[in-house]
Order: C-alpha cells, then sequence, then structure tokens
C-alpha cells in the first residue's frame, strides 16, 4: 500500500465496511484517486462483499422449518377455545399474525383436514418421507438419560423435545378444547378428547427434520406438553414388546414409543413418572379407540 | 415486544449465518438448521421473558460458540477416526456451488479461509455488524477483528483469483466506487 501519513490499511477496511466518517471517507476518497492500486483492492473488497451477500441472501427469504418456528399462537376464533399454531413453515418469517385477529372458515376446514391428512394418510406418506435422523438428535442425543430403542425411535423423541422447548412458555392458561369443536377431526385428537389432556394447538412437519404432526397439550393443571407422531416407514417391523424409552435435556424430557398408527413422542417438564404414566395412558386409549394403522 | 416475537424476527438471520458459517449455503438445512435450533432453545431456557437490549449481538454470541463447539467436535472426531457427525457429513456431501462459477468459487474461498477468519468476515460483511458488534460477537479487540478480516479478504481475494481482479488498475478513481454500507 502506499504511504500515506493518514490512510493505512485499516482504514481502507473501515472504508468499505462503512466504519469511517464523512470526513474520513472525503480523505480516503482523495487518496484513492491517486493510488490506483489500493483503488484496486479496495474495490475487489467491495466486490467481495457484494458476491458474498448476493450469494446468501435468498436464505433469509426461505421458509422457516417448523422446528424453528416460534410464531405465536392465535386464538382461532374470538369465542373459540381452539388455539392453532400455524401450521405451514411457508409463512413469512418474523411476522406472527396478532392476537384475536378474526377467524377465517378456511382455518377450521385446514385444522381438519390438515389432522386427517396426518393420520389417515399418515402411513402413505411415509413411503416418501425420508428416514429421520436430524442432526438436532446428534445434538441432544449426548444427554440421553435411557435409550433402549432405536436410533429412529430417539430421534422422534429429541425432535419433539427440541420443539417441545420452543412452545414451552406459550399461554399457560390455554382455553380447552370441547368435542364439538373437533368432533369432525380424525385421529389422535379424538382419541384426547375426554382424557385429562387438552389441545391447545398443533403444527404440521414439512421439513424433513420434522415430525410429522405434532399436538400441544395441556395437562389439568395447565402444564404445557407436546405429543408427536410420524409414520413409520413400511419397511419399519413392528416390535414384538411395547417399550418407552427417556430422553431428558435440561427440563424437559421426551418419551417415545411405537403405536399402530405410528411412531410417538411426548415431551414435557412433568417428572419422568408424570410423563410415562401419561404415555401409558395415551398408548391405552389409541389401542382402545378405532385408530387403524393405514 | 416478546422474546419469542424477537426471536422469531432473527430467525432468518440467524439460519442465514449458520449456513454461511458452514461455507455451504445450499447444503440441505439440517446441519444448519441444527445449531440456530440449539440457539434458540438455549435463548428460551435462559433468558427473561423480555428481550435483551443487546438480543442480536447474544444470539450471534451463542451461535458462533455452538458451531465452534461443534467443528471441534468434528475436529476430534476426525482424529479418532470416526466418521459419522452430522457435522462432516454435511461437509462430506457439500454439492459444488449452485452451477454458478462464481458461486462455486465464493464457496470454495470461504472454506479455505480459517474459521476465524470467516467468522469476522462474515459477521461483517454478511451481518452487517459494526466492527465494535463483531468484536463482541468474537470476544476479540478491535485490532484482532481488523487484522484477520484483512487476512480474510486477501485469502478469499487469491481463493478466487482473476474473477473479483479488475482489469486494469484505473488511472482515476472508478465512478462505481463509493461507500457501500
Amino acid at each position: 500500500m502506499a504511504a500515506s501519513p493518514l490512510i493505512n490499511e485499516d482504514i481502507l477496511h473501515a472504508f468499505v465496511d462503512g466504519e469511517t466518517d464523512a470526513q474520513t471517507n472525503a480523505i480516503v476518497l482523495a487518496y484513492l484517486s491517486a493510488s490506483p492500486t489500493d483503488a484496486a483492492r479496495v474495490e475487489t473488497w467491495r466486490r467481495q462483499n457484494e458476491l458474498i451477500r448476493a450469494s446468501f441472501a435468498k436464505i433469509e427469504h426461505e421458509p422457516i422449518p417448523l422446528s424453528l418456528s416460534l410464531t405465536q399462537s392465535r386464538n382461532f376464533r374470538s369465542d373459540s377455545p381452539v388455539q392453532l399454531v400455524p401450521a405451514t413453515a411457508s409463512g413469512t418469517p418474523g411476522r406472527p399474525e396478532e392476537p384475536g385477529e378474526p377467524a377465517k372458515a378456511s382455518d377450521l376446514i385446514r385444522l381438519c383436514a390438515a389432522i386427517g391428512i396426518a393420520f389417515a394418510v399418515g402411513m402413505l406418506a411415509a413411503l416418501i418421507t425420508p428416514h429421520l435422523t436430524g442432526p438436532l438428535a446428534s445434538l441432544i442425543a449426548s444427554q440421553h438419560l435411557a435409550a433402549a430403542g432405536t436410533g429412529a425411535d430417539t430421534s422422534l423423541s429429541s425432535r419433539t423435545l427440541g420443539i417441545a422447548a420452543l412452545h414451552d412458555n406459550k399461554n399457560p392458561a390455554a382455553p380447552k378444547l370441547s368435542p364439538e369443536d373437533v368432533k369432525s377431526a380424525a385421529g389422535l385428537v379424538r382419541v384426547l378428547i375426554g382424557s385429562e389432556l387438552s389441545v391447545t394447538g398443533f403444527q404440521i412437519g414439512k421439513a424433513a427434520i420434522d415430525p410429522v404432526l405434532c399436538l400441544f397439550l395441556a395437562t389439568k393443571a395447565d402444564e404445557p406438553l407436546t405429543l408427536c407422531q410420524e409414520p413409520i416407514p413400511a419397511t419399519v417391523d413392528s416390535p414384538d414388546n411395547l417399550t418407552f424409552q427417556m430422553v431428558e435435556t435440561g427440563p424437559l424430557r421426551s418419551v417415545g414409543w411405537r403405536e399402530k398408527t405410528g411412531r410417538m413422542a411426548l415431551a414435557g417438564r412433568l417428572s419422568e413418572a408424570a410423563l410415562l404414566d401419561l404415555s401409558h395412558r395415551i398408548h391405552a386409549r389409541i389401542e382402545a379407540s378405532d385408530v387403524k394403522p393405514h | 415486544m416478546s422474546l419469542r416475537d424477537e426471536l422469531g424476527l432473527l430467525t432468518p438471520r440467524l439460519r442465514r449465518y449458520a449456513q454461511a458459517l458452514s461455507s455451504a449455503p445450499h447444503l440441505p438445512d439440517e446441519t444448519a438448521d441444527a445449531l440456530v435450533q440449539r440457539t434458540l432453545m438455549h435463548a428460551l431456557q435462559t433468558s427473561p421473558s423480555s428481550p435483551r437490549s443487546d438480543m442480536t449481538v447474544w444470539l450471534y454470541s451463542l451461535l458462533t460458540q455452538f458451531h465452534r463447539d461443534a467443528e471441534s467436535r468434528l475436529r476430534g472426531a476426525t482424529a479418532s477416526g470416526e466418521s459419522q457427525s452430522f457435522y462432516n457429513a454435511a461437509i462430506r456431501d457439500k454439492p459444488a456451488g449452485h452451477g454458478n462459477p462464481m458461486n462455486s468459487e465464493l464457496e470454495a474461498g470461504l472454506t479455505a479461509l480459517s474459521l476465524d477468519e470467516r467468522e469476522v468476515l462474515l459477521l461483517i460483511v454478511l451481518e452487517n455488524f459494526s466492527y465494535g458488534q463483531a468484536s463482541h460477537i468474537l470476544r476479540i479487540s478491535r485490532g484482532m477483528l481488523v487484522s484477520r478480516l484483512a487476512h480474510a479478504r486477501a485469502a478469499l481475494a487469491n481463493a478466487m483469483g482473476p474473477k473479483l481482479k479488475q482489469p486494469a488498475a484505473p488511472k482515476r478513481l472508478p465512478p462505481y466506487l463509493r461507500v457501500v454500507k
């Protein structure tokens, strides 16, 4: 770099990065006009900046995977006990919908259709759903307390744990779901009606690392829980014995098991015994229901 | 604005930074998204319900540290002969650009940088942080930051060859040379 009493390389970098004030900018510009070598270097850096920004620009506008979605729940209808966690991963990121926004009829259709699709066509979807062993499982797997099952089984538990953590501080006073509100909804929601659990929301996974369907539940004490289900690929044999696997990180833990309807995981802040007890109860209700494998 | 709102707004930027850190902008999202998810989970579990005044800097600092941890684990796994880390699987499967030679060369250039240099370059150029904020995120002095930035730019220019260089040094300041930030 040409010698100058005022300009050094640090100032040139600061100039390119907008760190210099107007007075310094004028000095730098005057210097560069007389120093073509440094002007070319500065121009190279500027072109690097543009190229880097352009190369990664589209990522900011991609749909956010549901496992990263923090969009607030909103009331389904001003007088409805149902809360929806927006199910689409393609929603505009960073623009949560306002609570209390008037509901649309299409929302109810979406709820019913989404649950129906997830359960009625869930096993069919397994044919095109990749086997899920996401990186989150690797991140959390190091904190397993017990993992007696297959990697895929604990993977769902780990991912459910992540989703539960992201929804852990939802409104604790979530309203209850009545049978009338979901009379046309199929599968698991119907199974849970009448149990000690209320459904406060749901999400449908689309990204490869998301389970197919997650329900957000609340106990009678308004303790939030997350119940996720994904279909089991047809190539995977059903286990002879029912087994429950526990995964834990921080205050949250998750229990995973297999049902005729798919692979299940229940996550929350409950004690290990309480979570296992609830998992057994859900299993019993599914077994006693008319929900069939697809 | 609640903490969740704040985190939601920052998530797209965090994804961009996480993917750029891995020098593989067109990878399947799992690797970078796992880092972002870990960052968000940590923020939700450790932060008060209202956003911190330095929320953005704090989140980037967390993500940077988690990425360093992953890199460190990868190096350890590689040294011990393991090869099943999600991280090196991601690197191994990295596609060679977008069919755009400039993008391929940029990816190769970023990959060739040391992690320290890549962090500085991305925080300043891609994420538009000031030198002061980037120094805080990386916990280094401003002098160290500028030094790493200079090395990164020189290495990137060398890696990308003539693609970024002017055909000839102009005698006068090009009319399009301007402050870009």
